[in-house]
């Protein structure tokens, strides 16, 4: 199943996701196609003005431009998944207003979707904590049906 | 076929470069300081990600990577050095592998733990939203 993750480029839940059997959906395939497809852009960028109008189809036009260029990148993953694995105050998953608004829209979509979702936190320095990360995410992938593949809308 | 990047992270050292050269791989592969970049196409980067996770365990942490290597738009040469982009995220969760590595062991070896479920987040009751409205939640 396809398994959406946030932090969008997060290595460990990547990893994990793939080690148990299941497709993670990534930013970094997104900007592959971006940066290695051949474009008008030379060299491609990351995020062009198309994107930005795309974006219009998640946020109203008033909203950040760097929203909605980041949405129209990430929201399609989040409307593709099955299943999502996010990461409750992540470090790095902080940032502007770009960032940071994208970020809490992206969950909002994850929960509006309706699909399984697990909340989990970065474990600090104790072994318990990375125990209870990696066995949260283990009983989760495992307890995916496929039945349940694909939220209301 | 379309070519790949992905990025071999590991937890503590391991000779990942040398293996891949010794098995013939045919991927272009760099060595990092965090691990290894391979870059190639699909097919051979899936039997290239296969040995590499059967050779060495849960010591080793695989994804994608957007940009190809040595690419000028992230390559720190030409961007006149600093952190490449993305990699304060990458070093975060190097230093947290080590525990992820005794954990995916434990996991394997059927160690039994009780999980203590994480607080998720619940919907908020209509009632309760009309109050905050109207200003009378205390």
């Amino acid at each position: 199943m396809k398994v959406f993750i946030f932090p969008p480029t997060s290595l460990i839940l990547s990893d994990l996701v793939e080690r148990f059997g299941h497709e993670p959906l990534v930013m970094m395939r997104v900007i592959r196609d971006k940066v290695t497809d051949p474009s008008l852009d030379s060299p491609p960028l990351n995020v062009t003005p198309e994107d930005v109008k795309e974006g219009l189809k998640y946020a109203a036009v008033d909203a950040p431009s760097g929203v909605r260029g980041r949405l129209a990148l990430m929201a399609p993953l989040v409307e593709g998944a099955d299943a999502a694995i996010i990461v409750r105050d992540a470090d790095y998953g902080f940032g502007c207003m770009g960032c940071a608004r994208t970020n809490e829209y992206l969950r909002y979509m994850v929960k509006r979707r309706g699909i399984p979702t697990l909340e989990v936190e970065y474990p600090k320095d104790e072994e318990k904590d990375a125990k209870n990360f990696v066995f949260s995410i283990e009983k989760f992938l495992r307890g995916l049906k496929e039945e349940e593949k694909n939220g209301r809308d | 076929m379309s070519k790949v990047t992905k990025m071999v992270v590991v937890s503590s050292y391991a000779p990942i470069l040398s293996k891949i050269y010794e098995s013939q791989f045919d991927l272009t592969v760099k060595e990092t300081c965090f691990g290894v970049l391979m870059s190639g196409e699909e097919e051979e980067m899936k039997r290239a990600t296969d040995y590499i996770r059967e050779e060495f365990g849960k010591g080793v942490f695989i994804k994608d990577r957007g940009f190809p290597m040595g690419d000028v738009r992230r390559c720190r040469a030409d961007r006149g050095g600093g952190a490449r982009p993305g990699f304060h995220q990458l070093e975060r969760e190097i230093k947290m592998l080590p525990l992820i590595e005794d954990s995916l062991n434990n996991l394997e070896e059927g160690v039994t733990y009780k999980i203590h479920p994480y607080k998720q987040d619940k919907k908020m009751n209509a009632k309760k939203l009309q109050k905050m409205i109207e200003g009378m939640h205390r």
